[in-house]
């Protein structure tokens, strides 16, 4: 929907009848890029840097690092973004109605791995609107999903389309509210 | 110092999990060591080496190029470790040697652990300079009687500057040998064959008849490679010890063995 190089992934409902989401094994041949250097992402392409931090910014991600991002300069193998499991709902068992409500406005810049190495802002604005277009009928439609299946409580749905439907149209007001968590970024582009 | 090792792993099919060793991570002190399988002099990875060891060349020299500078990155080895799980790559922990120092030490580490763990019969490119001369040594069933770290002495005005050879081997003269490696395409290799060449020039002002030896580990030909070698020829008689049939057989001749008795 935004245009991230995101792995494709589905829910699966696995042996025990449990509802699960897999990500699909991605890189040449099936085997796994190494993790990234997180300062050839940005180098090489700032562009797509920003979008991964406003994603990460707009789904509440605290857990953005080498291990869950693919790249390799030389050879070029392509950037993939893959295991957001720590966002949303966050990885504490029966704490997600209250993660997404407390941290509504937080702002998720400071804490993921690409963001400080950030030099340029000019691209924000783009990714900001990417993620205002989508449509808020589709959120609750997939919120609703997962419920249905049985992946998350229907409290835990409601505060997860609450928490992506708030936070939409807000991604450069957080970008520029924690901006210390962009020390290189001193051109932000904005009108 | 203490000597930290890690083992870089590859397991093929996911199901069988069966890992097999790719390569060698060592750190002494602060120096980083590391060779991989299919590892060629400079550091590149030649995939003609690799033909069904791994599934996709470009991704094992990624991760290849990945752990280099993890390791040079990471405050301790450890911090690089990735278990086996469920990805074709992984690095676990080798172990540690508590004693030992010098960086020649080091590098027959590396040596003697890609043999044994990577590799049993390690390729000539991945053979250091000098584990090739001895190798030639021995084949001359000499290696025993060489003396190695000879100093040689080099009287000035006020002091006596003692020069390093790395063998001394004497039948009917005296042989001074410097292991030459000139594997790297940069300044690297001038400044070892700069060295080597002021040792010769400072040898053949101090020792009337005594033969001069570069054993060297060449590189893939090039312009600077002809001229590093040039400048040694100036100086001494060059045997390529990478070449080991033909420089076993050039040092038996350059050392007289066969028509004498050695000492």
């Amino acid at each position: 929907m935004m245009g991230l190089p995101v792995p494709p992934g589905v829910m699966v409902r696995t042996d025990d009848g449990r509802p699960a989401f897999v990500c699909l094994r991605f890189g040449r041949k099936g085997e796994k890029p190494p993790p990234a250097i997180a300062q050839h992402v940005v180098e090489d392409d700032e562009f797509m840097a920003a979008g991964i931090v406003a994603f990460d910014c707009w789904i509440g991600n605290e857990d953005r690092h080498d291990r869950n991002l693919a790249y390799s300069r030389e050879p070029k193998l392509d950037l993939a973004v893959f295991d957001h499991s720590h966002a949303l709902m966050g990885c504490e068992a029966g704490g997600a109605v209250q993660r997404l409500t407390d941290s509504l406005d937080k702002t998720y810049v400071s804490s993921g791995c690409l963001a400080p190495l950030m030099t340029k802002g000019g691209a924000f604005p783009e990714w900001a609107k990417r993620v205002q277009s989508i449509d808020p009928g589709v959120i609750k439609n997939t919120c609703r999903a997962v419920s249905r299946v049985g992946a998350a409580t229907h409290d835990e749905a409601k505060a997860a389309e609450e928490f992506l439907l708030h936070r939409r149209t807000r991604i450069l007001g957080y970008l520029q509210k924690d901006a210390s968590a962009l020390p290189k970024v001193m051109e932000w582009g904005l009108a | 110092m203490s000597t930290e090792w890690l083992v870089a792993k590859y397991m093929p099919d996911l199901k069988r999990r069966e890992p097999r060793n790719v390569g060698v991570m060592l750190r002494v002190g602060h120096r980083t060591l590391s060779r991989f399988a299919g590892e060629r002099a400079g550091g590149g990875i030649d995939g003609r080496f690799l033909r069904g060891r791994v599934a996709d060349v470009d991704t094992y020299r990624a991760w290849v190029n990945f752990w280099r500078h993890a390791v040079e990155d990471a405050g301790s080895l450890r911090e690089v470790m990735q278990p086996t799980g469920d990805e074709n790559y992984a690095v676990e922990y080798g172990g540690e040697r508590l004693l030992g120092s010098d960086a020649r030490e080091a590098e027959d580490m590396l040596d003697y652990l890609y043999a044994t763990l990577v590799e049993e019969l390690p390729e000539k490119e991945a053979l250091s300079v000098a584990q090739l001369s001895e190798n030639v040594l021995g084949r001359l069933d000499i290696a025993d009687k060489v003396e190695r770290g000879y100093r040689l002495n080099i009287p000035h005005e006020r002091f006596t500057d003692r020069v390093r050879f790395d063998y001394r081997y004497v039948n009917r003269r005296p042989h001074l040998m410097q292991q030459v490696s000139l594997t790297l395409s940069d300044e690297r290799s001038w400044d070892v064959a700069h060295a080597a060449a002021w040792s010769f020039e400072k040898a053949h002002g101090a020792e009337v008849d005594t033969s001069l030896i570069a054993l060297v580990k060449q590189r893939q030909a090039d312009d600077d490679l002809e001229r590093q070698l040039l400048l040694l020829e100036e100086q001494a008689a060059v045997v390529d010890v990478g070449e080991t049939e033909r420089a076993t057989e050039n040092l038996r001749e350059l050392l007289q063995l066969g028509t004498g008795q050695a000492i």
